[in-house]
This record gives structure tokens, C-alpha cells and sequence, in this order.
């Protein structure tokens, strides 16, 4: 391809940018294969493209919000069968279309109930009382204080609490079905898909399974798990000083399956990381990454654990077994 | 090798009989692999992978008829294979289209004001049916495939429709 100062410049940025945008239309076309995929990478890499491409994707995006991608749920509603009943339908369907929306997009549900919200980094929230919250990466809570008492609800991820001391106001973290409540400490809980755990680095806390109650109680050191419709069980203690070592940015992996691994590590990064093959034979994994260079840690994780990476622009990588066949 | 006949007790013994027979029969679950998956390098996958479950079958006398459980296996992993990497090339197809902009800076990003109006002004005036295919496709992300069916045309039209879209409100906003 000619560089852009000849006099045929024009046609040629014309055909880039037109050559861009037809593969806007195949990447939405829902219809991307490997094969394809291969091609848009390496066409991605020519000179000048990748620049094109930001271009007609700038206004591909600039049309609006992008699309909740749930056309099947949404040709589940219930259908008005007759023009009679049409008008009196209207209402309800607008109602199902937004509990459609709730149930289509956790994120967006997410997103309205959050009052703080982290995404690729640890970050430290100060509350209202002058207690703090350090959220993980991709963690969430909202804050729910009023006079008779300090609420925070976790909403995704892991947070560690240190809670300014208060006898009139009881602090307590909702999480799942069940209840956190400080005592006098600092502590910390996360919500591993469902499973509440909650780990106390420094003085007491009690956890309850239902909002009924039925404690148990936990020092310095212990650990503990419930889920739903299951009862609080006692973990093995860790180090008090290992709770929440994600704070100090690191990932402590103790016997961690490979997959659970690279999941966990995903959420530090911008790109999404792929898993191609079957993780679950490999050996378990113990290290201690820094999560604050989350490329080090993958690479890292993945030479202890016998994976390889695969980087493609647009911050995606992605992990496989490395064992020959 | 001692190998077994197809109808013989012996590889009813143990995992072993297994193994001697997904080595027989390897390059036909091969290409049962390639069927499903649609002739792609995958197939190899799927065979070490049935090779993987079959180490885990701890009694194989179990298995009434070893061939066909074998044949079974290999279909239902690579229909959860071909499964999964249609999952998995649909995210990252999104991922490009939606994913964190790196190339241009914080500026760059946000399209011109007077550039804006133009395109959804222009994306309001497209003349149909280009406009009702490309609003399937962009505001309500219906795949191309969908509003075909939908609309009773043929993808490649709809395909074209698509296209069409972009090249005018590209034109649109450079006013042209």
C-alpha cells in the first residue's frame, strides 16, 4: 500500500477506513469465527490500520449505548395477541422490559445500586463514620448508614473493612443472604461466586448465614464460609497478617487450581483473558503475584503453572495448557 | 498388541481395553470431531480430551457397549467444544468492537460535537430498509442472521445494508 503523501493519498484512507468498517460489520455481525478473527488481527497489524479502525469504531460507537445483546429474551415477552387489548398491555410490558433489562445485564443492575465501585484496582474508600473500605479489583458496595445503624452492603468482589469504633451504631456488612457484624476490628469479606467468606485480621467479628442470626464467632487469624441456603462453616485459619494481602497488592495462591487462578487474576487486567483447553488437569498452583503489574503475574502464573499466553491487541491474552501433545 | 475383538470380553476387563480401542479407532473420531466441529483443527482437542475422561472411567466393565460410549463421548465433547469457542469468538469479536481504546489519546476519544449531530442526524434520515437493518443491529444488537430471518432476506443483503449505513454516516461526518 502507497504511504499518504503520493496524490492517490485520499482514495487509499478512503479504502483503509472503508476496509474498517466492513470489519465493524462483521465483528457485529454475530457471525466471528476463528478464522476470521485471524485475519482482523493481522489486518489490524498492517500500517496505519489499527488507526483507521479507532476511527470508524469511534462511530460505530457514537450511535448510542451498546446493545444489551438479548433479542431472545426479549421475544419471550408475553405479546399483546389482539389491537384491543394492546393499550392496556403497554404498561405491563414496559415493566417486564425493565425487569428484563435487570436480568439481562447484572452489570447495569450493578451499576445503579453501587455507591462505590472499583475496577482494575485495589481501591480505598472512606466511609461517612470514618471507618475505610478497601474494595478489590471489580469489587462493589453500597452504603446504607442511618442513625441506629452502619449497614454496607457487599455487592460483588472482596472488601477489607477497618471500622472506627462506635457503641451506639452496630457495623454490619450484608452479604448474600447473610450478615457480617463487627465487634471491634478489622476484617475482611468476599463474595467468590455466591459464597460468602470472611476472614478477620485483627480483633472480632460474628457471621450469620440468614439475617436471623445465629452466630459464629471469629478472632484474629479465622476464617469462615457460608452460602446460600448453607450454614456458616469454619475455614482453616490463615496468618492474621495474610487477610487481605490484596491490599498490599499482592495475590497470595494457596493450592489454587489453575483455573480459579487465572480467573482470579483476570480481574486486575483491562483485557479480558481467554481460557482455549481444559485447565483442570494441571497440577494446583501456590504463588504470590503482584497484582499491580498484572502482565508480570500472568506470565509468572503461567510459567509456574505450565501455561502459555497469547497477546492480541486491545489487551486481550489468551491462556492454554502449553503441554506438546 | 493384544488387541481385542470388537465383541470379545477382553476389553471389558479394564480402562486399558478403552484405551486400546480409542487407538483404533482414533481417525474415526477424528473426523466425527471434524464433522461437528466443522473441519477445524479442534478435532485434535476433542480426542485428547475423550483420552483425558477415558483415564477417569474407573471401571470399564461398566460400559455395555464400548465402542458406541466412546463414539458418545467424542460427539458431546466436541458439540460442548464447538459450543464454547462460538461463545468464545463472539466475546472477543465484542471485545474489539467495544474494548478499551489504546491507539488514540483521552482527546481523540470523544467525537466532535458538530460531528456527532451530523451522524445521528444522518442516521435518522438513512433510507429504509437500511435504516430498520442497521437499528436491528446496532441499537438493538440483533445478529445478522436474526434480522434475515426476520426480515426474509438473505444475509449477504443484510450484510450490505450494514455496510451501506456506515459509508453514509462516515460521509456524514466529514460532511460530505
Amino acid at each position: 500500500m502507497s504511504q499518504p503523501q503520493s496524490s492517490a493519498a485520499i482514495d487509499d484512507t478512503d479504502d483503509l477506513h472503508a476496509q474498517a468498517r466492513g470489519w465493524i460489520a462483521w465483528l457485529a455481525s454475530g457471525a466471528a469465527d476463528e478464522a476470521g478473527l485471524g485475519d482482523f488481527e493481522r489486518w489490524l497489524d498492517g500500517p496505519g490500520h489499527r488507526r483507521a479502525f479507532e476511527r470508524e469504531r469511534q462511530l460505530w460507537r457514537s450511535l448510542g449505548p451498546r446493545p444489551g445483546h438479548e433479542p431472545e429474551r426479549s421475544a419471550a415477552l408475553p405479546q399483546p395477541r389482539r389491537q384491543r387489548t394492546r393499550s392496556r398491555w403497554r404498561p405491563a410490558l414496559a415493566a417486564a422490559a425493565v425487569l428484563v433489562l435487570a436480568l439481562a445485564s447484572p452489570e447495569a443492575w450493578l451499576r445503579l445500586r453501587a455507591d462505590h465501585r472499583s475496577a482494575h484496582g485495589a481501591e480505598t474508600v472512606a466511609l461517612p463514620d470514618g471507618s475505610r473500605a478497601v474494595l478489590d479489583a471489580d469489587s462493589a458496595i453500597a452504603v446504607h448508614y442511618d442513625r441506629g445503624q452502619r449497614r454496607v452492603e457487599l455487592l460483588r468482589g472482596r472488601v477489607w473493612f477497618e471500622v472506627a469504633a462506635d457503641p451506639a451504631r452496630r457495623f454490619a456488612v450484608a452479604a448474600g443472604d447473610g450478615l457480617v457484624e463487627d465487634i471491634s476490628t478489622a476484617f475482611a469479606v468476599a463474595d467468590v461466586d455466591g459464597r460468602i467468606e470472611t476472614a478477620v485480621s485483627q480483633g472480632r467479628v460474628r457471621v450469620a448465614a440468614t439475617a436471623e442470626g445465629g452466630w459464629t464467632y471469629l478472632d484474629a487469624g479465622q476464617r469462615a464460609a457460608y452460602g446460600p441456603g448453607r450454614s456458616v462453616a469454619r475455614l482453616d485459619d490463615a496468618p492474621a497478617d495474610g487477610v487481605g494481602a490484596w491490599r498490599q497488592g499482592e495475590l497470595l495462591l494457596d493450592q489454587a487450581s489453575v483455573d480459579a487462578a487465572v480467573r482470579q487474576l483476570a480481574r486486575y487486567r483491562a483485557g479480558p483473558i481467554l481460557i482455549r483447553g481444559d485447565l483442570a488437569a494441571l497440577p494446583k498452583v501456590s504463588a504470590a503475584l503482584r497484582i499491580a503489574r498484572p502482565e508480570q503475574a500472568l506470565d509468572a502464573l503461567a510459567a509456574s503453572a505450565g501455561l502459555s499466553v497469547t497477546r492480541l491487541p486491545f489487551g486481550v491474552a489468551i491462556v492454554q495448557p502449553a503441554a506438546p501433545r | 498388541m493384544a488387541s481385542a475383538s470388537p465383541h470379545g470380553c477382553d476389553e471389558r476387563d479394564a480402562p486399558p481395553g478403552l484405551a486400546e480401542l480409542l487407538i483404533r479407532e482414533r481417525p474415526a473420531l477424528l473426523r466425527l470431531a471434524q464433522r461437528i466441529l466443522g473441519n477445524d483443527h479442534g478435532a485434535e482437542d476433542v480426542v485428547q480430551a475423550v483420552w483425558l475422561k477415558l483415564r477417569s472411567v474407573g471401571d470399564a466393565s461398566a460400559i455395555d457397549n464400548p465402542r458406541a460410549y466412546l463414539f458418545k463421548l467424542a460427539a458431546n465433547l466436541a458439540t460442548d467444544w464447538g459450543r464454547e469457542r462460538t461463545r468464545r469468538n463472539q466475546l472477543l469479536a465484542e471485545h474489539y468492537l467495544w474494548g478499551p481504546d489504546e491507539a488514540l489519546s483521552a482527546e481523540e476519544q470523544a467525537m466532535a460535537q458538530d460531528e456527532l449531530q451530523r451522524v445521528l442526524a444522518a442516521a435518522e434520515r438513512l433510507p429504509e430498509p437500511t435504516r430498520t437493518i442497521f437499528r436491528l443491529n446496532r441499537l438493538q444488537g440483533l445478529t445478522q442472521a436474526e434480522i434475515a430471518r426476520r426480515l426474509s432476506v438473505s444475509v449477504t443483503t443484510v450484510e450490505n445494508h450494514v455496510r451501506a449505513a456506515l459509508q453514509r454516516l462516515a460521509n456524514a461526518r466529514i460532511g460530505r
